[in-house]
């Protein structure tokens, strides 16, 4: 019996032992993916359940039935990693009293996608251990909940009288504020962190986010699925092609037909392409957040080989308008080929005298090591995903546990750091770039001929379309649902930002105030991702 | 110590000579969409196209095609219309550098119907999506203060960045100019940590509105004359989030800008080229386009 099975078989038995267990039936849906419900209380008694048995609190995906006949509907996707099972739980609200149940307390993963799914559809949050709004400020009217059907996109947003934010309240002899943000010091995305202090050492951190809120889940709403990848390129600037394969992925997934052989290969080269452009970023960031200046010009001149590498593959230095829904839209040369190859060769000698040099730095060792550990234990609670949790010892990535051509021919083994701390989470980068440039070697050897593009078939209404796809920040999650018009209904997207927002919090306490940026950097999260 | 010195000195300058010298762009890079008026039919499928809804046919009161108007402004340089046209009329060129400091030059005009535009023209405004902005362009409040940004700032420019609801994109090719591949410095441009020692607000995004406010008072903190440059089709005019409430669908909107920099994002190249323009060390390369048939 393979692991999947056993996992199955587990999962049977203990959905049975449920108080009024044939309610919640699991019936096939694909080839790895099964369906619990829809079931009345299925999402507080069957997500618990699943993540306690190896469960990884994956998305929340309300969507507003009321137009359909129905109240609201909660899809929830729980992933199996290392079985590379998807189980999708659904749970029906009434339209007249919605009341969303939290989990939190038992799945701490799932709590700021709560909080995010009650002020976008105005569902009750009960249980909730901080029932605070998320995406949508103060400013805003409590009763505004954009992504219901009956608020049309352009009408404007109700505005209500701003009271001061809510922050935790830490007291005590000695103990200081520092808020920092929304506008930062850098050249970066705003956010504000509240720290609490005692002399040098961070308490505790609260992060406040939704200042770059702009309504893309809505925006997407009505849009021809074509049209869609574009905005899907706009979640998060750094993860262009991330975001716009998991949104193709997703309608491919819906229609059935996934993307020809030599589309899919060249899918992963600018995937790994944008792994390597970001990853050595922010090696050079790390330098520069210590004043190691030989780091910072050398990764950030790197950065610039793969940008422009991007660029002439696709017309655009962050990978745009490369990716279409069943294809790409260029192909490569057999010169071409030739010549990437030789430069891969190149860039990975360049790069390592790079690296080799920073990591034997003194003051680079003395600067990371034991700073910002974020536990095994928090990462795996918090569903930390991508280079984040693998530096903490989890063994996950999407390439290898939920693989499509051509990760499952090529055959990724995650690179895996155990220590948790910031020199980890910068080795793992190191590590993974060097992986890509292999990965990137290979895919160039066996491209195949063929095709570049199929265009997808008719898209069934009203069914979940999953992509999935690792992208250099981690699992970006991209669930599509067309309506019977054959325009986007609903569109989900779940940034890796969003789940680790909560772990570089966790990793901060009790470090210094001033190793924050250095540790922040060492996440570096995606703001506009998780505020969408 | 030896190590570091023989690794850089290995690898040689690498800093580009931009602007005074020519840089190479790939075959592939789409920069400035242009229409060719003898081939443009009027059909409109350049129209349906485009994400950001920012070209624009008028029509006679027959149907015939009248003028195509496109906004560079909140442009983002897919492609796709040009992938659309079926007569082959729009192609992609390599111009990058369109910073403009009037938001109405970046609004190219194409006159379709002869070789006057006709008495029937009184729809002279932006394109579509798009209203005048609350305040006029900078120049226009004083000529005195035009003629002295270069006098003021021409040898050193302060910057303060401020990214309000942009999605990362342009902020990072903002970082990049700080590089040692575009390295800003060697022209006095710095960035600094508060509005108060900045001489400049560069705002990316379409401002959020949950950025509005922020901005503002960052707006108010920088001494005068408050220069304001826009980066990327959002914070010029929205881009492909103009539609949302959720945004204030362009910086001018909320504060007045003094130079645009439209692309999705723009290359670092354009975005120094428009820090320059502004501190007139280099003349502006773009001028309103207006082509007939």
């Amino acid at each position: 019996m393979t692991a999947r099975e056993q996992r199955l078989q587990l999962l049977r038995t203990r959905l049975a032992c449920q108080p009024g267990g044939d309610r919640f039936t699991m019936t096939q849906t694909g080839l790895d993916r099964y369906r619990i419900g829809p079931a009345h209380e299925a999402y507080r008694l069957i997500v618990p359940l699943l993540v306690q048995h190896g469960g990884r609190f994956g998305t929340l995906v309300a969507t507003d039935e009321r137009a359909r006949g129905g109240g609201f509907l909660l899809r929830t996707v729980v992933l199996f990693d290392q079985e590379g099972l998807i189980i999708e739980v659904q749970e029906g609200c009434s339209a007249t009293l919605p009341v969303l149940t939290s989990i939190a307390q038992w799945v701490p993963a799932a709590h700021w996608q709560e909080r995010e799914a009650a002020e976008m559809f105005g569902l009750q949050l009960a249980d909730h251990p901080e029932p605070l709004r998320h995406l949508l400020h103060e400013h805003t009217a409590w009763d505004y909940h954009p992504l219901c059907k009956d608020v049309p996109l352009e009408q404007p947003v109700p505005t209500a009288r701003a009271w001061p934010p809510r922050f935790l309240d830490v007291r005590g002899e000695g103990v200081y504020e520092i808020p920092v943000g929304p506008i930062h010091a850098g050249i970066i995305e705003p956010g504000h962190f509240r720290f609490f202090g005692l002399g040098e050492r961070i308490l505790h951190l609260s992060i406040r986010l939704g200042w770059q809120h702009k309504g893309i889940e809505k925006l997407f709403e009505g849009l021809q699925p074509q049209a869609g990848v574009r905005l899907a390129e706009r979640i998060s600037g750094d993860t262009s092609f991330g975001h716009a394969l998991a949104f193709c992925r997703a309608l491919e997934d819906l229609a059935g037909t996934p993307a020809p052989s030599r589309a899919a290969h060249l899918r992963a080269l600018a995937m790994e392409l944008e792994r390597l452009a970001n990853h050595v970023g922010d090696l050079g960031g790390l330098c520069t957040d210590i004043g190691f200046a030989f780091g910072a010009a050398h990764f950030g001149r790197l950065r610039g080989e793969f940008l422009n590498r991007a660029e002439a593959l696709t017309g655009s230095r962050f990978l745009r308008g490369f990716c279409c829904p069943g294809g790409v839209r260029s192909d490569l040369d057999g010169p071409v080929i030739e010549e990437l190859r030789a430069w891969v060769k190149r860039v990975r000698d360049d790069l390592q005298s790079v690296v080799s040099r920073t990591f034997e730095a003194e003051t680079v060792i003395a600067r990371m090591t034991h700073v910002g550990v974020l536990t095994r234990r928090t990462a795996r609670a918090f569903g930390v995903v991508g280079p984040a949790a693998r530096a903490s010892g989890i063994k996950i990535d999407v390439r290898r546990d939920h693989a499509c051509a051509p990760y499952d021919a090529l055959g990724v083994t995650p690179v895996v750091e155990t220590d948790g701390d910031v020199a980890a989470r910068a080795r793992l980068r190191h590590g993974e770039a060097l992986q890509s440039l292999e990965l990137i070697d290979r895919i160039l050897t066996t491209l195949p001929p063929g095709p570049i593009v199929t265009p997808p078939g008719p898209l069934p209404p009203f069914t979940i379309g999953l992509g999935h796809v690792e992208a250099w920040r981690g699992e970006v999650l991209t669930v599509v649902i067309v309506g019977d018009d054959g325009l986007l209904w609903r569109v989900r997207v779940r940034d890796p930002s969003v789940q680790n927002w909560i772990g570089l919090a966790l990793a901060v306490e009790v470090n210094e105030v001033s190793d924050f940026p250095l540790c922040n950097k060492s996440f570096n999260l995606s703001y506009s991702g998780s505020d969408l | 110590m030896f190590g570091y010195l023989w690794k850089s000195l290995a690898t040689g300058i690498v800093t580009q000579a931009y602007p005074d010298g020519p840089i190479s762009l790939p075959e592939r890079f789409r920069g400035r969409p242009d229409v060719d008026p003898g081939r443009c039919d009027g059909c409109g499928s350049c129209v349906q196209a485009c994400p950001a809804r920012v070209i624009r046919m008028d029509r006679h009161a027959d149907g015939s095609p009248r003028k195509l108007t496109l906004d560079l402004a909140g442009c983002i340089f897919c492609g796709d219309c040009a992938v659309a046209c079926p007569a082959g009329a729009i192609r992609m060129t390599q111009q990058f550098e369109l910073a403009s400091r009037d938001r109405e030059t970046l609004v190219m005009e194409v006159h379709l119907s002869g070789p006057s535009p006709g008495p029937d023209a009184p729809d002279h405004g932006p394109a579509a999506g798009s209203e005048p902005p609350r305040w006029p362009p900078i120049e226009r409040i004083g000529d005195l203060l035009k003629e002295r940004i270069g006098e003021f700032f021409g040898r050193s420019l302060h910057i303060r960045e401020v990214s309000a609801g942009s999605c990362n994109a342009c902020d990072l090719e903002v970082q990049a100019i700080n590089n040692v591949i575009f390295d800003a410095s060697r022209f006095g441009i710095g960035f600094v940590a508060s509005p108060r020692h900045a001489d400049m607000l560069l705002v990316t995004g379409p401002v959020s509105r949950n950025m509005a406010g922020p901005l503002i008072e960052a707006f108010n903190a920088t001494p005068e004359p408050k220069l304001v440059m826009a980066v990327g089709a959002c914070s010029c005019a929205g881009g492909l989030f103009a539609g949302s409430p959720q945004t204030m669908g362009g910086t001018d909107r909320v504060v007045p800008v003094t130079t645009y920099v439209p692309g999705c994002p723009p290359r670092p190249q354009a975005i120094l080229h428009g820090l320059l323009m502004t501190m007139e060390r280099v003349a502006p390369r773009f001028s309103k386009i207006a082509h007939r048939r």
